[in-house]
């Protein structure tokens, strides 16, 4: 009968402490660590223990394993949570074995886990038990800063040991058995007490395992030519190297001890590194193991053709490559109880554990296993006697059924300061089976910046309390996020988004639709599918590839294929997206052809065209993209320009024409779509596509990819973008904003007399000044601030300011003025005052400004001095009234006067003329 | 066949401790304050009162178990007293009780009193009970805090009608900031200081996203109510009678927790306990009719979904409606007009008891500063528990209609 390894596992904790880390914070004390300094130690996180870890090592050599057919569990472990109730018992418990199986810990050596695996292969050999589970574990304790702390490092493995479908034939093995004591912990203490590594270098390991190895190969008649992985631990990376040469191993066929990526596992280690050398090996490898620990036992295996067929787990590998690499040695130092830090009064909570309620419910609580109603087929968990969902309700219908192994997604959740943690805040919430089934779990091994609804989690199996008073321990499963999906699930997301793309069949608007699509949008991908200057016949063909794309990655799209640049073609477009998915939220007008001609060449055909499908495309499609989106009150739109537009390029008056009427056109629909949360934005590409195939060296095409765009268009088409007619270059990773801006200008003879051509003349450099040039968001605050002119302040500050129009919000500098309040500003105004401009003005303005910060003032200018009261005045020339917040807008030069009037903010009673005073009287401006 | 509870019982007299950290008294000298100004506003002497309901929820902290902590208390002379305890809903529980007593024909006067003393901790916030949660839940329930679990319902509000963390915070922050402006007017208020929406929004936070302004602070006090029938309070003098309109209980079933289907953004029991509420008051249009409200604001996110779970707000606008000030003072539906749990203060078997006080005092045009303008119908909402698992205690009162 074959007998020998038939599946594998291992486990290593996600956290890994960097061993420089621990010299820094105890160099000082330890000079003589820095010899072994290299590298990370894993480190148990603070709800992990021996148990835990061979639980998650268990489970992992289990996949793709019948459950059923194991008919013994061996626990090894020299640290495991309990001296008497069997630990191997809580594992077979967690793992939801059958009952009618041996259990067994092997312990108080570090040959345990080998001992343990050569025990379970003699007794399958014997006949009596078909197959057994052989899992070690070790999380050993350490002093701060000695060697030890810095070579040991914590870690499981797990092998399932039969005579079924064999990966590696167990061939025979040697033991020797001494009681050489390098090192000892006896019953009650935390701490392992070392002797001389000198003596246990020279006197044990190079004794011992040449000793156990040699015997193996006499016993056997093989040599070192028959092994192609020698396996065995030791702690002194030199002697390791020199036993390997004793034993006459080439360097290449010897498994590394792990000290710089995991550090030595106790009785872990030596299967560990068989893992390791399992996943490596090929069918007729033969594998040599060694544990070492009061003697060694040596093992002889060889790999068979199944090898290369076990179906995927972790293993040594994966549970590597799983890792969070950290620095902070004093979380070691918590996690392991070697400081003691203040836990407060909350934590003296009492901890007793009925076993009463444990053994009725050791089902549920340590092996996770719920209930499936038999007649609703609802899973859920607890499991109850009367079924949870409401239509049913049957009593006694729940079958058990097991959760551990489901996948699962956060459903809710948060980050807790309040309640008791050694490492806040606690992260926990709702965790929803996908295959039905939830209830509230503890998060771990996670970030709260990695929480999302939606994250996939899996479960895991930790230890939830230790009850210090009574010296026990409880356990229960946590969700923590698959690996990698925190990464794989971004944060800006369009489901339940109807996006349509114009010009989508190639290029830019290709890359949009796909990346909307994987992003959860139902995306209309709209091409006429014509050539590259518009003339001709269209075809379906590249709006069809594109939706194909999309939809083998998982996606939803729909093609089209009308013509934008008539109007029929326009409503169709947009009739697509109503009837295939409901309405639509999101348009990107892509689409787009060249007709390049110098102007003499250009003739009324060749411009036209141009317009209709740019410029003309885009109202088309626009207009009743709108209608759906004032319906539903939000839209995002963004409008397809071009450097060409934005700057002139030769060659192009049609392109350039339509592209700056692009902009034009977003200027006024981003006024008429504010108040339905419909937005517009447009950008400028620098992109590698058929228009610009020839006017770009080929090396600069390559550069430039369509990719490059999706970024910023899906960022102007996401909810959260506050921006509203902007214009951004972008390509290559470069992005910037572009906009039109307008200098201070001049007013010329007083507004009254007409300037003649060489008045214009002679103030030629003030009109064409762009210093203090500003963003005028509409054209009627445009008019309007160049009929009147500007407070000092604003002049004087010489730098951009954003006038009313453009949202205050994301822009550089615009934070809320809450610095200041109202009533200081009255009571700074004497200050502000500016009586070189009040010559003969005689006012009184009232103010009268509503809101929780607000109040009446009367500010009387007369005689060329300045009166501020609170109240009233009886007969104020002009009242002014504003809420609190746009006040101090206005104030702080943020608000334009004229803008606040026009829409309503500002409200003027009396004498509206002399209003406009204010602004010259008082200088505002910060 | 039931007929509901409208109009059948009218309070006769309340009263109501000042809420905050009373280092100086224990729970059994609160309980006297409250029904010292209790028995006054009744009108009559204590030997009326034939039955009571005694609210107590942390008796752990406080009182310890039983009735008899109120017997001794208020020397009581060998009256059936029930002690009720349903989480934070406690002190409706304890109305609940007294109002059916009368109701039923069994007593003519009822007392309704709870009382809790949540400051002889040593420590900040709830007790942390541990083990003595329950021997099962224990052992598996997450590591949690009531904080936390009611900041669930902020990562599924958010998910669900898809509006930003930053705009799901200023709204959250915009109700607290209404409760403070409140319970600035209010002299038994815990914390009668206004706070800005700056310092909400950057108090230090304590369960994602509630920052510490999100949360009702830990109070001692004692509230009180003296029930009979409007007929016995019409002949004991009284004029203006504020009566019982509704009175509804729902208790989760498991389902929230277990059941495939409930998103983690709303209250189920709320949802369902409202509408039978304004059944039984004869509302049929809550947003119009309800003039005023005390809902459970343990936590800032909890007010804003309960504007949804009263069918007052449409579900996935509350947020839009609160911070257009329709919850506040000079709002459509000014909610926490006394200050709510926020600043008025939640010692927990007071709480459902303090509600009803405030709108039983604008009924009677006797709430001073924050007397709102000829309110008709006042609705108190008072939650036990979590949003996964709770109770949920509606009481509706109004100016009693023959």
């Amino acid at each position: 009968m074959t007998i020998g390894i038939q599946s594998y596992g291992a486990y290593i904790p996600r956290l890994r402490l960097s061993r420089a880390a621990i010299f820094q914070a105890m160099g000082w004390f330890a000079p003589a660590t820095i010899m072994v300094a290299q590298g990370e130690r894993s480190m148990c996180n603070h709800d992990e223990d021996s148990l835990t870890m061979a639980v998650a090592a268990a489970r992992d050599c289990l996949r793709g394993m019948d459950k059923q057919k194991v008919d013994g569990s061996y626990l090894a472990s020299t640290t495991l949570p309990f001296s008497d109730r069997q630990n191997a018992g809580i594992l077979k418990t967690a793992l939801n074995l059958r009952d009618d199986m041996i259990t067994a810990d092997f312990t108080s050596s570090l040959r345990a886990g080998t001992t343990g695996l050569l025990t379970a292969l003699e007794v399958v050999r014997g006949g009596s038990r078909r197959s057994i589970l052989v899992t070690a574990a070790d999380k050993r304790e350490t002093r701060p800063a000695y060697f030890y702390e810095m070579w040991f490092g914590d870690g499981a493995a797990s092998l399932l040991v039969g005579s079924e479908e064999v990966i590696a034939e167990f061939k025979g093995s040697h033991t020797v058995s001494y009681d050489f004591v390098d090192h000892y912990r006896g019953a009650g203490k935390a701490y392992d007490y070392m002797w001389e590594e000198r003596w246990l270098r020279e006197e044990a390991y190079s004794k011992f395992i040449p000793e156990a190895v040699e015997g193996l190969m006499k016993r056997l008649g093989i040599t070192m030519d028959d092994v192609q992985k020698v396996v065995f631990p030791c702690l002194f990376k030199a002697e390791h190297k020199a036993i390997a040469k004793l034993l006459g191993a080439a360097p290449e066929k010897v498994i590394d001890q792990m000290h710089e990526v995991c550090g030595e596992t106790g009785a872990a280690h030596p299967l560990l590194m068989l893992v390791a050398a399992l996943e490596q090996a090929k069918p007729g490898d033969g594998i040599l193991l060694a544990g070492f620990g009061q003697g060694c036992d040596a093992l002889y295996f060889r790999a068979t053709e199944a090898i290369a067929k076990l179906a995927t787990r972790a293993g040594f590998k994966g549970s590597l490559e799983n890792k969070k690499s950290i620095d902070n040695y004093m979380k070691f130092l918590k996690f392991r109880n070697l400081i003691d830090p203040e836990m407060g009064i909350r934590a003296e909570a009492p901890t007793q554990t009925a076993m009463t309620v444990l053994w009725r419910k050791r089902k549920m609580l340590t092996g996770l296993v719920g209930g499936r109603c038999r007649d609703c087929g609802t899973p859920q968990y607890p499991k109850m006697d009367i079924c949870v969902n409401p239509k049913c309700n049957h009593v006694d219908t729940q079958e058990d059924y097991e959760f551990a192994d489901r996948t699962a997604r956060i459903k809710t959740f948060t980050g807790d300061l309040l309640s008791v943690s050694v490492d806040p805040p606690n992260i926990y919430g709702m965790v929803q089976f996908d295959e039905g089934g939830r209830f509230m779990a503890d998060f771990t091994d996670c970030e709260l910046s990695d929480c999302r609804v939606g994250l996939p989690v899996k479960m895991v199996f930790r230890r939830r309390f230790t009850d210090n008073e009574r010296g026990f321990a409880g356990y229960f499963w946590k969700a923590t996020p698959q690996p990698g999906a925190a990464a794989a699930l971004p944060e800006i997301r369009f489901d339940g988004r109807v996006a349509i793309v114009t010009g989508a069949g190639a290029g830019l608007g290709r890359a949009y639709a796909l990346e909307l699509a994987k992003r959860g949008a139902k995306v209309v991908v709209n091409d006429y599918g014509g050539p590259r200057d518009g003339a001709g016949e269209g075809s379906s063909a590249p709006a069809d590839k594109v939706v194909e794309e999309i939809r083998a990655a998982g996606g939803e799209a729909v093609a089209n294929y009308d013509n934008v640049a008539i109007p029929e073609g326009g409503e169709k477009i947009v009739g697509s997206a109503i009837q295939a998915f409901g309405g639509v939220d999101i348009l990107v007008n892509n689409a787009g052809i060249l007709r390049d001609k110098s102007f003499l060449k250009m003739d009324p055909e060749n411009w036209q065209a141009v317009l209709s499908v740019h410029l003309g495309g885009a109202y088309n499609v626009t207009r009743p993209a709108f209608a759906q989106m004032r319906e539903k009150g939000y839209g995002r739109i963004v409008m397809t320009t071009s450097a060409a537009g934005l700057y002139g390029n030769f060659g192009q008056t049609n392109y350039s024409a339509a592209k700056m009427g692009l902009v034009g056109f977003m200027n006024t629909l981003k006024l008429e779509g504010a108040k339905y949360n419909i937005k517009v934005n447009t950008i400028a590409p620098m992109a590698a596509s058929r228009l610009t195939q020839d006017v770009m060296p080929p090396d600069m095409f390559e550069q430039l990819k369509p990719e490059f765009l999706s970024g910023i268009v899906l960022y102007l088409c996401s909810e959260n973008c506050d921006q509203t007619g902007e214009i951004f270059n972008a390509g290559a990773g470069f992005y910037s904003r572009a906009a039109l801006q307008t200098g201070p200008g001049a007013i010329l003879g007083g507004g009254e007399q007409i300037p003649t051509p060489e008045d214009i003349r002679d103030q030629w450099a003030k009109i064409d000044n762009l210093g203090g040039a500003r963003v005028l968001g509409d054209a009627n605050t445009a008019i309007m601030s160049f009929l009147t002119p500007p407070s000092p302040g604003q002049a004087a500050a010489g730098s951009v300011v954003e006038a009313a129009g453009t949202p205050a919000e994301g822009t550089p500098g615009s934070g809320a003025p809450e610095t200041f309040d109202v009533k200081t500003v009255f009571a700074r105004m004497p200050e502000a005052f500016r009586p070189d401009k009040a010559a003969g003005v005689n006012v009184i303005f009232q103010f009268s400004i509503s809101g929780p910060g607000g109040g009446d003032w009367s500010v009387a200018v007369k005689d060329g001095t300045c009166k501020v009261e609170a109240g009233k005045a009886s007969a104020p020339t002009t009242t002014i009234k504003m809420a609190d917040g746009d006040f101090l807008q206005l104030i702080a030069g943020k608000l334009d006067g004229m803008q606040a009037y026009s829409s309503g903010k500002l409200k003027v009673e009396g004498d509206i003329m002399k209003s406009q005073l204010i602004g010259k009287l008082f200088a505002f401006g910060k | 066949m039931a007929s509901g509870i409208r109009d059948k019982v009218a309070i006769l007299g309340m009263g109501c401790c000042r809420f905050g950290e009373r280092w100086n008294m224990g729970a059994e000298e609160l309980l006297v304050e409250a029904f010292q100004e209790c028995l006054a506003d009744a009108g009559i002497e204590k030997d009326r009162i034939e039955a009571a309901w005694f609210g107590h929820c942390l008796e752990e902290i406080g009182m310890g178990k039983s009735a008899t902590p109120l017997g001794v208390a208020l020397r009581l002379p060998n009256l059936p007293i029930t002690r009720t305890e349903n989480f934070c809903a406690t002190g409706t529980e304890a109305f609940r009780g007294a109002v059916y007593a009368v109701a039923s024909g069994a007593y003519d006067i009822a007392l309704a009193i709870g009382v809790e003393k949540l400051k002889d901790t040593g420590y900040g916030g709830l007790p942390n009970a541990g083990s003595n949660f329950g021997s099962l839940v224990w052992q598996w329930f997450p590591n949690g805090s009531a904080p936390g679990l009611f900041a669930q319902l902020a990562s599924a509000y958010a998910a669900k009608f898809r509006v930003s963390d930053k705009d799901l915070k200023r709204a959250i922050s915009h109700v607290s900031w209404k409760s403070h402006a409140n319970g600035s007017l209010n002299p038994k208020a815990h914390l009668r200081k206004a706070a800005t929406m700056e310092q909400i929004m950057a108090a230090p936070i304590i369960a994602h996203p509630l920052g510490l302004f999100d949360c009702c602070g830990v109070s001692d006090g004692a509230a009180c109510a003296i029930v009979t029938t409007p007929s016995i309070a019409k002949s004991l003098g009284k004029k203006d009678l504020v009566s019982v309109k509704a009175i509804q209980l729902a208790v989760s079933s498991g389902y929230e927790g277990g059941f495939n289907e409930w998103d983690g953004e709303h209250f189920v029991t709320t949802s369902k306990c409202s509408t039978k509420a304004y059944e039984e008051a004869g509302i049929t249009n809550p947003r119009e009719e309800i003039d005023m409200m005390e809902l459970h604001d343990c936590f800032s996110i909890t007010e804003l979904v309960t504007y949804e779970d009263l069918h007052i707000s449409e579900r996935g606008h509350a947020w839009k409606d609160a911070l257009d000030g329709f919850y506040d003072r000079d709002g459509k539906v000014p909610a926490q007009v006394d200050g709510g749990l926020k600043c008025f203060g939640h010692p927990i078997g007071a709480s459902g008891l303090r509600m009803i006080y405030e709108m039983y005092l604008q009924l009677l045009g006797r709430a001073g500063e924050r007397q709102l303008n000829n309110p008709r119908y006042g609705l108190t909402h008072n939650l036990g528990g979590f949003p996964h698992q709770n109770v949920c205690a509606i009481s509706i009162v109004g100016r009693y209609k023959n």
